[in-house]
């Protein structure tokens, strides 16, 4: 049954997409965003639209951020729960900058990084089954 | 010896007589006389002969100045030379006596010599010893008396005064007879004469009009040469000759205007060509030289203002071009001869348009067709002359603006030789309507359906002839049932263009949360605008969206569950008839399984397995993307999903490992170097391993049915929850409608004839979706009466009878009986009714969570229960996983609508379909 759960977690559809991998070098120089300011009412709506969805989405991420919590409490492996804990923060750190409207790259990689470290979860489970 | 001058001594000279001394002064006139006179008459032959002989020279060639000024100073001579010679030799020459006695001496010797001597003795003085005056008298009178009656005008020496004077006289008559006869002649001439280095012209019989002593004439080219007769010339020959060089003469008559044509061949070297007409004799000096040719072509094209281009210019190595109607033209080209131009010409001339007939070759001609007319009016109109602008060898035309027929711009020019070109130079330009922009959509079906919590990227492609102003999207709702709810509607800028940029593209992450789009049908489509005034937004072929609602969803995964497990006994049953064969082949001896019979039915098995085997694959993956689907719609539950994952994995299982197997020892039991005995051994195991997957086959089958009865289980909640939410929805539309207009009602208790237009359509849409509803219902229980027969779980049994006994069938259809004469009062309460009734068996189905109740289940721990756990796990983690997934596009999402804010003040175009 346990080779059946990690049949579903293939990368093929469980992470279609990873997040870059890390180096080491020097930082890299990203180019900063300038948004436009909404001037007509047009604008001014697509910007009142922008901050309820980025709010909206924010209260979604903190409910994932209680079904994390509540994962952790059911699991007995410390590495588990370290990775899971990892994840609970970084979905706080997201929640927060969604709830500020920040939908920038920086929130986009922090969910990247989100999706890594819960597949990463589900392999150390996969892999302690398997092993004992 | 010294003279003596003394007077004494002067004294004592003895004159002589005075009758010689007479006759010898008379011998001196004479001889001045004539010696003078044959001075002057020498000095007036030699001008008259000059004279006539520049009169002369000029009959037969036109003199050269340097000719006759020799010829007016060798005429002058005889008076500034010879006559003061003649004059000095003859006159100062011989003015004394004794130089006149030896004159005299020449014709009379002894004479002379006495005349001499007596002239001597004069001279004697007397002083002298030796000199007797006396004698010397008496000598003198002896020589005056022997000279006495002696003519001395006979020893004169040749007197030519008298020829000379007939010579004089016959010149001065000839010259006197041209100026009289020919007065015209005789003038020019004496002008001619007088004035030598002036450039006073020879005077001809035959005159020609001025005309250049020098042409240029194109290299290798016939050419003429024409000379006109002048208006005062004297004579009219009837023919002129010319000549090039030593090459033949060539003749031309006197035309009618007075004028010579003489036409010569191409000449390659330069050379003189030689006329004579009359006594007229002229020469042209011929260059050959080649005509001017073009070296470059180039235009200057200025686009029309509205496409905000810059000006372009454009090397015409090929006589044609093609520029937007509306663009100007200025062409500009230097010749190679390096020489300098002298004027040029640029013909503008419209040409007709080209018809569909033109261009191919088969179409007849239709005389209704309006396009015979339209040829007819567009005839082409008089070209054009615009004067070029000449710099050295350069020449450059003023702006034409193309219209939207073809033309053709032709240049000309002549150089400073006066040569032409040859031909010119044609230029054809084809004029460009702006073409409209295209739009596509690429990456995404045309089809789709999503959640309002799913996230479809797809890439918006543009591309415009000259420029992209703008590219976005637009999408159209459209509700497909009847609801108070206004369809979604919008567009979204999502990247502006520039006038040289041809290509547009940009990727889009439609989000329905995004753009608080509800779940309805959607319309979606790539708009492009370009620079082209007044033409508004071009769009691409739309794409469907279908955002559906969970139970909407589940619905659809439930059919494609149906179909897959049907293929996958499809499936199965291949298998086993493949199965049945093979046994039958392993029933025949080792030696006739080689034979050829047997190994083509072999390779029909095997072929049939690999086929199988791809239909497995196929399955495998729809299955995969059904799980997937199945997990993000969040309703299935984990019992059911652990169900689908494992006939997931045994699918993969099946078409990765097991039946690729049997179709390899169906291959080895095919080969030609094995043995009878190993042949069969490869079928036997083949059949061995075909009778694992077809065990392994069924257990999916099995497993997969389970599920799908889990599913279609909580597909009846949902079904039934969905009616529910139908009813409720028609309840609340009407409730609205009845509020409408400040809480005046516009419908209530009015009959259908009375109402609005527009609350007929509302009342008839909302007929028909009770209608739609009270059908679901219908099917819901039918489904249920099957799904009991095979289940017979009780529950399900318990909900049919529950239906059944309410009689739903006939209360939701008088609920639209209601709904449809407009008794909205009733058919809301109805609705109201058959909302909670059907909430109620839905609630059967699935009852409501027991906040208290806690996790119970799962305590037995056996190993079963570990499993379940490890799955709930993996259920979870994958769930969190998608949720994540999904809020990672929902926020690409947002931050695209962020970053285009300021593209949205655009304004619309009320044309969205």
């Amino acid at each position: 049954m346990a080779s059946v759960a990690l049949v579903l977690l293939t990368p093929s559809w469980a992470q279609n997409e990873t997040a870059p991998p890390k180096t080491e070098g020097p930082e890299i120089d990203l180019p900063k965003i300038e948004y436009p300011k909404p001037v007509t009412e047009e604008q001014k709506k697509a910007a009142v639209n922008h901050t309820k969805g980025s709010q909206s989405l924010a209260g979604e991420q903190d409910e994932l951020s209680a079904d994390v919590q509540e994962l952790i409490e059911e699991q007995t492996s410390e590495k588990v729960i370290s990775l899971l804990e990892s994840v609970e923060e970084i979905m706080a750190e997201v929640t927060g900058s969604l709830d500020e409207t920040d939908t920038g790259g920086g929130t986009i990689a922090a969910e990247t990084e989100i999706i890594e470290k819960i597949f990463e979860a589900a392999e150390q489970r996969a892999q302690q089954n398997g092993g004992t | 010896m010294p003279k003596d001058d003394s007077p004494t001594a002067k004294q004592q000279r003895a004159p002589l007589p005075e009758s010689l001394k007479g006759q010898l002064n008379t011998f001196r006139g004479q001889l001045w006389r004539v010696k003078v006179a044959e001075a002057i008459l020498a000095g007036c032959f030699g001008l008259l002969f000059s004279y006539l002989l520049v009169f002369g020279l000029d009959r037969l060639w036109a003199t050269p100045p340097l000719v006759r000024l020799t010829i007016l100073i060798g005429g002058t001579s005889f008076f500034v030379f010879f006559a003061p010679y003649w004059i000095h030799r003859w006159v100062f020459g011989h003015r004394r006596e004794d130089q006149l006695a030896r004159l005299i001496a020449r014709k009379f010797p002894r004479l002379g010599d006495r005349l001499l001597g007596v002239v001597e003795l004069q001279n004697q003085e007397e002083s002298k010893e030796s000199l007797s005056p006396a004698l010397r008298n008496a000598a003198m009178r002896s020589v005056a008396s022997q000279a006495k009656g002696r003519k001395f005008e006979k020893a004169l020496p040749n007197a030519r005064h008298r020829s000379w004077s007939l010579v004089v006289l016959a010149t001065f008559a000839i010259a006197g007879a041209a100026l009289v006869l020919v007065p015209k002649v005789g003038m020019n001439a004496l002008k001619r004469w007088l004035l030598p280095l002036s450039d006073t012209p020879r005077y001809t019989f035959t005159k020609i009009d001025p005309f250049a002593a020098e042409i240029i004439v194109p290299r290798g080219e016939p050419f003429e040469i024409e000379l006109t007769l002048s208006s005062d010339s004297d004579k009219r020959p009837p023919h002129g000759t010319a000549r090039f060089g030593i090459q033949d003469p060539v003749k031309s008559p006197l035309r009618a205007n007075r004028s010579y044509l003489f036409s010569f061949p191409g000449q390659a070297e330069d050379g003189t060509v030689s006329i004579q007409i009359g006594d007229a004799r002229q020469a042209v000096r011929v260059i050959p030289t080649t005509r001017p040719t073009i070296g470059s072509v180039s235009a200057n094209v200025t686009y029309p203002e509205y496409l905000e281009l810059k000006n372009k210019r454009l090397d015409l190595r090929a006589g044609s071009m093609s520029v937007v109607v509306g663009s100007q033209i200025s062409l500009e080209a230097n010749t190679i001869e390096n020489r300098a131009l002298d004027l040029g010409t640029l013909t503008v001339r419209i040409l007709p348009k080209l018809s569909a007939r033109d261009v191919f070759d088969d179409l007849e001609a239709d005389p209704t067709s309006p396009e015979e007319e339209s040829v007819e009016e567009s005839l082409p109109t008089e070209p054009e002359t615009f004067a070029l602008r000449i710099v050295g060898t350069a020449m450059s035309s003023p702006p034409i603006v193309i219209g939207d027929t073809p033309t053709e711009l032709q240049l000309n020019w002549r150089d400073s030789y006066g040569l032409d070109d040859d031909g010119g130079h044609r230029v054809r330009v084809e004029p460009l309507e702006d073409q409209n922009p295209t739009a596509y959509l690429q990456g995404v079906e045309r089809q789709l359906v999503m959640l309002a919590t799913d996230t479809v990227s797809f890439e918006i492609l543009t591309e415009d002839d000259f420029g992209v102003r703008e590219i976005g999207y637009e999408w159209a709702g459209q509700f497909t049932k009847p609801t108070d709810e206004t369809p979604s509607r919008g567009d979204r800028v999502l990247k502006k263009g520039a006038p040289d940029l041809r290509r547009v593209s940009e990727r889009v992450e439609f989000s329905p949360f995004a753009l608080e789009i509800q779940p309805q049908k959607l319309v979606v489509r790539a708009f492009v605008k370009d620079y082209f005034p007044g033409r508004g937004r071009i769009y691409s072929e739309p794409i469907t969206v279908f955002i559906l609602t969970k139970d909407e969803q589940a619905q659809l995964l439930k059919q494609q569950f149906d179909r897959i497990i049907g293929e996958l006994e499809d499936a199965a049953r291949r298998e086993q008839n493949n199965f049945d064969e093979n046994r039958r082949l392993e029933q025949e001896a080792p030696e006739e399984l080689q034979g050829d019979s047997s190994q083509e039915r072999l390779e029909q098995q095997e072929a049939k397995e690999a086929e199988n085997v791809e239909k497995m694959e196929e399955l495998s993956e729809r299955m995969e993307q059904l799980l997937s689907d199945a997990l993000r719609n969040g309703e299935v539950d984990s019992e059911t999903m652990q169900k689908m994952a494992e006939a997931m994995q045994n699918m993969q299982e099946l078409s990765q490992q097991d039946m690729p197997q049997v179709e390899k020892e169906l291959r080895e039991s095919q080969d030609d170097r094995s043995t009878p005995e190993q042949a069969k051994k490869d079928l036997q195991e083949a059949i061995e391993e075909q009778a694992k997957v077809l065990e392994k086959m069924r257990k999916t089958i099995e497993s997969a049915n389970e599920a799908n009865e889990n599913f279609e289980a909580s597909t009846f909640i949902n079904r039934l929850r969905r009616a529910a939410s139908e009813e409720n929805g028609i309840a609340s539309t009407l409730v609205k409608a009845i509020e409408a207009d400040r809480g005046v009602s516009t419908i209530a208790g009015l009959t259908i004839e009375e109402l609005d237009p527009a609350d007929q359509r509302i009342v008839g849409e909302l007929s028909m979706q009770q209608r739609r509803t009270a059908s679901d219902v219908r099917w819901i229980q039918e489904d249920l009466g099957h799904f009991y027969a095979r289940t017979q779980k009780e529950e399900h049994k318990e909900l049919m009878e529950a239906m059944q006994t309410s009689q739903i069938d006939s209360g939701l259809e008088e609920t639209r009986e209601k709904i449809a004469v407009n008794r909205t009062f009733e058919a809301i309460g109805r609705a109201k009714k058959w909302a909670a009734k059907l909430t109620e068996w839905a609630d059967i189905l699935d009852p409501p969570k027991d906040p208290s109740a806690g996790g119970g289940e799962g305590e037995g721990g056996n190993n079963q229960g570990l499993d379940d756990n490890d799955f709930e796990f993996m259920l979870k983690i994958m769930k969190m996983i998608q949720t994540e997934q999904d809020i990672r596009a929902r926020t690409r999402a947002l931050e695209q609508l962020r970053r285009t804010l300021h593209l949205q003040d655009a304004p619309k175009d009320d044309n969205l379909r």
